[in-house]
């Protein structure tokens, strides 16, 4: 599958609409995501989590970032003056507001609930912010709120270019601190001094509102100094800097060390993920393949862990976890061969029809009454045991984070290296024009195998740490969901990038994880995040180097 | 002088068909090896369509294809190029995203012998060849005339140097048989004479048999030992370029076959026009 | 100047001279290890297939009656693949893409005909005109997946449609997340109950077998929907103009067919045959989850694949093929093998003849020639 081929040179056109007309849309736009995101169920949910303690919960921060988003896009708008501009974005945020005042009325005067099941009488309490439910006073200030917002989001536009990035900065750092406090506080709470800021910085659920305004104008000052030291250089379009690589990796090691066990938790689940994430890179990202069927190698990896370590009924063997480790390994990579024999003639989305329905198979033969006196059927098995090192058991989430981070280095290395030798070449080429690479004498069929007998590989690995971690395994564990996850990770983080294989996973795995109001939205999340993507930044947050280039030349 | 080399490359009774339209029907060649053998002929007469089918780009209906005396004929793409068959393509085809030296590299595949765990490892072997690799990449990328494009994204790159690019990529694969789709499309004369010079290169110094399919006759004429005509999907005419020349069914297909009221004009003049 | 002489060439490669190979060393030289393993798998699913089947019907577990009502099940889940399956082939066939949200769009017409039909009950419309209450929960569910798939063109395919890339397909798989997770915010994660309609409770005895009324009507309307569907695209302008975008995009746009717009009307039409598709699903089985629509797209796909992708024909044959093999294939084959409770592998079967039809036959029974050259 080649990349950016013209395949036809009928575009469509881009309608050019007035700046009022465009406010007009924008405003309708974030109305219609303010009401999408009350009925859906996520505004009552995140009601209940405070942001800035006392002040503003999840859902409200939510919907001020979408008008402030409205006002923002509408402040840019060159084509208008500032003036006008402004008076765009109040309207605009009028317009989003009023959206939601209508909801609110509707709610109050019709019942929706047969239909629509979060249109319930607690919705309309919370967005009515403390005033009578429906009340006019309840109507009237939805609407001022948005205009407030989106007024602030234009004049934030507005401002010229050190100024804005400063308060975007701090915004985004009280953001960061109010959605993350776990991650902070339990730093803070690490800290020597037994005495720590810690109680005056947080509250029991978010940032207190002083320390809020503290953080705002510290990371604000230290955004405009940044930018006064840095005048020349403007912001690289792709990638971070080597020092920010730096500290992101330092950050990774230390994590577990200065936070709780629950962070820790989080982490190993990252670093799983990274796991699963780099296998499905040399597949997706280096040769081009989409595989949906990824899991079911993360499952042959699991059940082989499962049934030799197992002391429940079901073993087959009671070994030691790295012995478990390399069978588990090899017998993915045995899969991943078997499949991917015949199916890797299949090209493009008809490849990912092709082991999304392989993966699906093996899932219903693992659940089948045919299966279950070996394989447990729903009941999966379980009593695995921990690995062990030097005597010691590797049961903490701390410890397994460090045994999955080491796995992934390794992964990481062996990827690196065969990106950079003849095979790694032969799979970019292919990806890039496969007929070509035939011509020069690349066996299509025999690079894809390996590729995908690696990624398989690399599955397993992540699969055999997944039961020592949980210590049993269920089919439930194995769905579709978990190779959409990692190809989600794979396309936020950028395809092809290892560091963007980290990044996508800390974004896609651990953000939700940490937030945990996020949880039932996570997958809606996932696919406005795969949808947003593709349109703004195609190349991922962290491009590999090659794509990079060649946007940096575009 | 030509005639006592032994036959390379051989065609026999090359026929496709797509569908019931018949491409190419019966086309016999004969490529000497060490020749610069030319082919021409009027648009649509197959001449792409005879490549594609001896370079398994596209499967053909029938015929035998040899080289060397080996049997080609039915085997994937990737295994005729490692018989020593390479070729360029008609609108060129590089890995847009791959820098210059990435898309020679990736013509050395079939060159290079360290295996996938001596690649993890990073054996001596394995880093002996990669070193290799490299400097031959930058030696090819020398020899088409472009050792400062080696960096350079190759989409990046000018159309010109595309097509050298693309000659270096095929050639690095140590080939016995060159095949280039129309090598002087969209150059002007200064570049048409530097590929001219550049195919008498790859047969010389290389010791590359080249087949070309070209419309700019000045670099058939130039270049070429032996020429074959196309039309209509058979073999119209093969022989040297002084014959051809001469050849009034060639001028008759290109120009169509009423030429009643244009008065038979040397042939000579008439594809110095086609030329201009 | 006949100046290429047979003369000229060496004796031996004479035509006729040189002795023909037969047809197995013939194949053996022209073929690779991957041909030897494809050639092997073959005669491996073929044998497993022969031997389930033979103790399939040694073991005599099911009646005649049996399999009947299996196959008459199979025919009614097989018109809804095919009305699935159609969205997916015009699709395809006009943009060499495939949609992978079509699934859900099916779920959102599915849910869109239970509030219609809800509505019509709470003003009991329902039960005064019941069968002018079925074409208009019909409607509803054709509407609400004719917008949805609108909107999926909008967002997932029409930005993209000027590079080849994966972001289309990224972008569908998107899509398909945000509908099933919108609607199960929206509609909650409980099976919704479809209300009934009357005279559609029970079922009629033919010539000594038993059938159930939904499953007639879900057959019959299938049928009659696609009948309407082939006569708009034989012999519509929008048909027409519709093969021509399939052709060759550019040229029809050069001869002033509005291609933008005959795509959207593309993607309408194949959403609204997957809004009937939920709709009748919705009275075979009664119940509905935001979750359903999902795998029966992949099903439709796999009819689409089975019956030649870019064939409307072969979609609707496609989907009446699975869905009796579906039906027919556990009580037959798995049966032979005497796997206990073979339905639970129903699944096994359909999605085993997507992968092998992808691998063997990609072009599919009815198929045309680019899908061969594509897969």
């Amino acid at each position: 599958m080649s990349f950016n081929a013209v395949t036809s040179s009928f575009k469509v056109a881009r309608r050019r609409r007035s700046a009022r007309t465009e406010a007009l849309r924008t405003g309708g736009v974030a109305g219609a995501a303010l009401v999408a995101f009350a009925l859906i169920g996520a505004y009552a949910v995140m009601d209940k989590r405070h942001v800035v303690e006392g002040m503003l919960t999840l859902s409200q921060l939510a919907g001020l970032l979408m008008v402030f988003a409205a006002g923002y896009a509408t402040g840019r708008d060159a084509r208008a003056g500032s003036a006008a501009a402004l008076a765009n974005a109040l309207l605009a945020g009028l317009i989003a507001g009023a959206c939601l005042s209508l909801l609110v009325w509707l709610i109050a005067a019709v019942n929706l609930r047969a239909t629509l099941i979060a249109a319930s009488p607690m919705l309309a309490r919370a967005l009515s912010l403390g005033a009578p439910v429906a009340s006019a006073q309840a109507l009237f200030q939805l609407p001022l709120l948005g205009a407030a917002g989106a007024l602030a989001g234009a004049l934030v536009a507005r401002l010229p270019g050190d100024a804005r990035r400063a308060a975007l900065s701090g915004l985004a750092a009280v953001v960061a601190a109010g959605l993350f406090r776990d991650v902070f506080a339990s730093m803070l709470e690490n800290m020597p001094d037994p005495t720590g800021p810690e109680s005056e910085v947080f509250g029991p659920a978010g940032i207190n509102s002083g320390a809020a305004l503290v953080l705002f104008f510290l990371v604000a000052a230290l955004s405009m100094v940044r930018g006064r030291l840095r005048r020349p250089a403007r912001v690289p379009r792709s990638g971070m800097s080597r020092p920010a690589m730096v500290l992101l990796f330092a950050g990774v090691v230390l994590l577990p060390l200065v936070t709780n066990d629950f962070v820790a938790q989080v982490a190993m689940l990252v670093a799983l993920y990274m796991l699963m994430g780099m296998g499905l890179n040399i597949e997706l990202g280096l040769a081009g393949l989409v595989d949906l069927g990824f899991v079911a190698f993360f499952a042959v990896g699991a059940y082989t862990v499962a049934l030799l370590c197992s002391t429940g009924p079901l073993a087959i063997a009671d070994v030691s976890f790295w012995v478990a480790l390399p069978v588990a390994v090899l017998l993915a990579a045995a899969a991943g061969m078997l499949f991917g024999l015949p199916v890797l003639r299949v090209r493009g989305d008809y490849l990912a029809m092709a082991t999304l329905g392989l993966g699906e198979i093996i899932r219903v033969l693992v659940l089948s009454d045919w299966l279950a006196p070996h394989l447990g059927g729903s009941q999966g098995i379980i009593e695995i045991d921990h690995p062990r090192l030097f005597g010691y058991e590797l049961k903490s989430p701390a410890s397994l984070y460090y045994l999955a981070l080491a796995l992934s280095g390794v992964v990481a290395f062996v990827s690196y290296r065969l990106q950079h030798a003849k095979i790694g070449r032969a799979w970019l080429a292919m990806r890039e024009d496969e007929d070509v690479a035939q011509a020069l004498g690349i066996d299509p069929v025999a690079s894809k195998l390996l590729a995908y007998t690696i990624g398989a590989a690399f599955a397993g690995a992540a699969g055999a740490v997944f039961a020592a971690l949980i210590g049993s395994v269920y089919p439930h564990s194995f769905q579709l969901l978990v190779s959409i996850n990692v190809l989600a990770i794979l396309v936020i983080g950028g395809l092809g990038s290892l560091p963007g294989v980290l990044v996508g996973a800390i974004v896609l795995i651990g953000l939700p994880e940490l937030l945990r109001e996020f949880g039932e939205f996570r997958y809606l999340f996932y696919g406005i995040a795969l949808v947003a993507m593709m349109h703004v930044r195609a190349e991922g947050l962290w491009p590999a180097s090659h794509v990079r280039e060649a946007t940096n030349a575009a | 002088m030509l005639r006592e080399q032994p036959p390379l490359l051989e065609v026999r009774g090359l026929k496709k068909a797509f569908g019931g339209l018949i491409a190419i029907d019966d086309v016999d060649l004969t490529i000497a090896e060490r020749s610069v053998h030319a082919i021409i002929g009027p648009n649509g007469a197959g001449k792409t369509t005879a490549f594609n089918c001896i370079t398994a780009f596209i499967k053909p209906t029938g015929g035998r294809i040899t080289l060397a005396g080996t049997r080609l004929d039915g085997l994937p793409a990737h295994l005729i190029a490692r018989h020593g068959i390479a070729r360029t393509y008609q609108n060129v085809r590089l890995f847009p995203n791959m820098t210059a030296v990435e898309n020679v590299l990736v013509g050395q595949h079939q060159r290079l012998h360290a295996t996938f765990w001596e690649a993890i490892a990073g054996s001596g072997r394995f880093r002996r060849e990669e070193t290799e690799a490299r400097a031959r990449a930058l030696h090819y990328l020398d020899f088409v005339g472009i050792p400062h494009r080696a960096a350079h994204l190759a989409r990046n790159m000018p159309y010109g140097d595309q097509r050298r690019l693309e000659i270096a990529r095929a050639l690095v694969g140590g080939p016995r048989v060159l095949m280039l789709d129309e090598p002087a499309a969209g150059m002007n004369p200064t570049e048409g004479r530097a590929l001219v010079d550049l195919i008498a290169r790859v047969r010389d110094t290389l010791g590359v048999t080249v087949v070309l399919i070209e419309h700019h006759m000045r670099v058939v004429m130039a270049v070429a030992e032996r020429i074959t005509v196309f039309d209509r999907g058979a073999v119209l005419t093969e022989g040297t370029p002084a014959a051809i020349q001469a050849d009034e069914r060639v001028i008759t297909a290109y120009l169509g076959r009423r030429s009643g009221k244009i008065a038979p004009a040397p042939a000579a003049p008439v594809l110095e026009a086609k030329i201009a | 100047m006949s100046d290429l002489p047979a003369s000229n060439l060496p004796a031996s490669d004479l035509p006729g001279s040189a002795k023909e190979p037969g047809a197995v060393s013939e194949w053996l030289r022209r073929s690779t290890w991957v041909d030897h393993i494809l050639l092997a798998i073959r005669i491996g699913v073929a044998a497993l297939v022969l031997v389930g089947l033979a103790g399939g019907i040694a073991a005599g577990t099911y009646s005649a009656a049996d399999f009947a009502s299996f196959t008459m099940f199979g025919l009614t889940i097989g018109s809804i693949y095919a009305l699935i399956a159609l969205g997916y082939t015009m699709v395809y066939g006009i943009l060499r893409m495939i949609n992978f949200a079509h699934g859900d769009v099916m779920m959102v017409g599915s849910f869109a005909g239970l509030f219609a039909a809800g509505g019509l009950n709470d003003t009991g419309l329902l039960g005064a005109l019941p069968l002018l209450a079925l074409p208009l929960v019909l409607a509803a569910g054709m509407a609400a997946g004719a917008l949805v798939s609108i909107a999926i063109e909008r967002i997932a395919y029409r930005p993209f449609l000027h590079v080849r890339s994966l972001a289309p397909l990224i972008c569908a798989i998107g899509m398909s997340f945000i509908l099933q997770y919108a609607a199960r915010g929206l509609f909650g994660t409980r099976n919704r109950a479809y209300p009934g309609f009357g005279w559609m409770e029970g079922a009629v005895t033919f010539a000594g077998f038993t059938m159930p009324i939904p499953q007639i009507v879900a057959f019959v309307a299938a049928l009659m929907v696609l009948a309407g569907l082939l006569a708009v695209v034989k012999l519509s302008r929008l048909g027409k103009a519709m093969r021509a975008v399939s052709e060759d995009r550019d040229a029809a746009a050069l001869v002033g067919i509005d291609v933008s717009a005959v795509i959207v009307a593309t993607f309408a039409i194949g959403g609204a045959m997957a809004g009937v598709a939920g709709v009748l699903y919705a009275l075979v089985f009664k119940q509905i989850t935001v979750f359903m629509g999902f795998f029966l797209g992949v099903k439709g796909f796999a009819a689409a694949i089975l019956g030649g992708i870019g064939n409307l024909g072969g979609a609707m044959l496609g989907g009446l093929v699975l869905g009796v093999a579906e039906a027919l294939g556990p009580a037959l084959i798995l049966e032979g093998y005497g796997i206990p409770a073979p339905y639970q592998l129903k699944d096994v079967i359909g999605y085993g003849m997507l992968v092998m039809i992808l691998i063997f036959r990609p072009q599919g029974l009815l198929g045309e020639r680019l899908a061969a050259k594509r897969a």
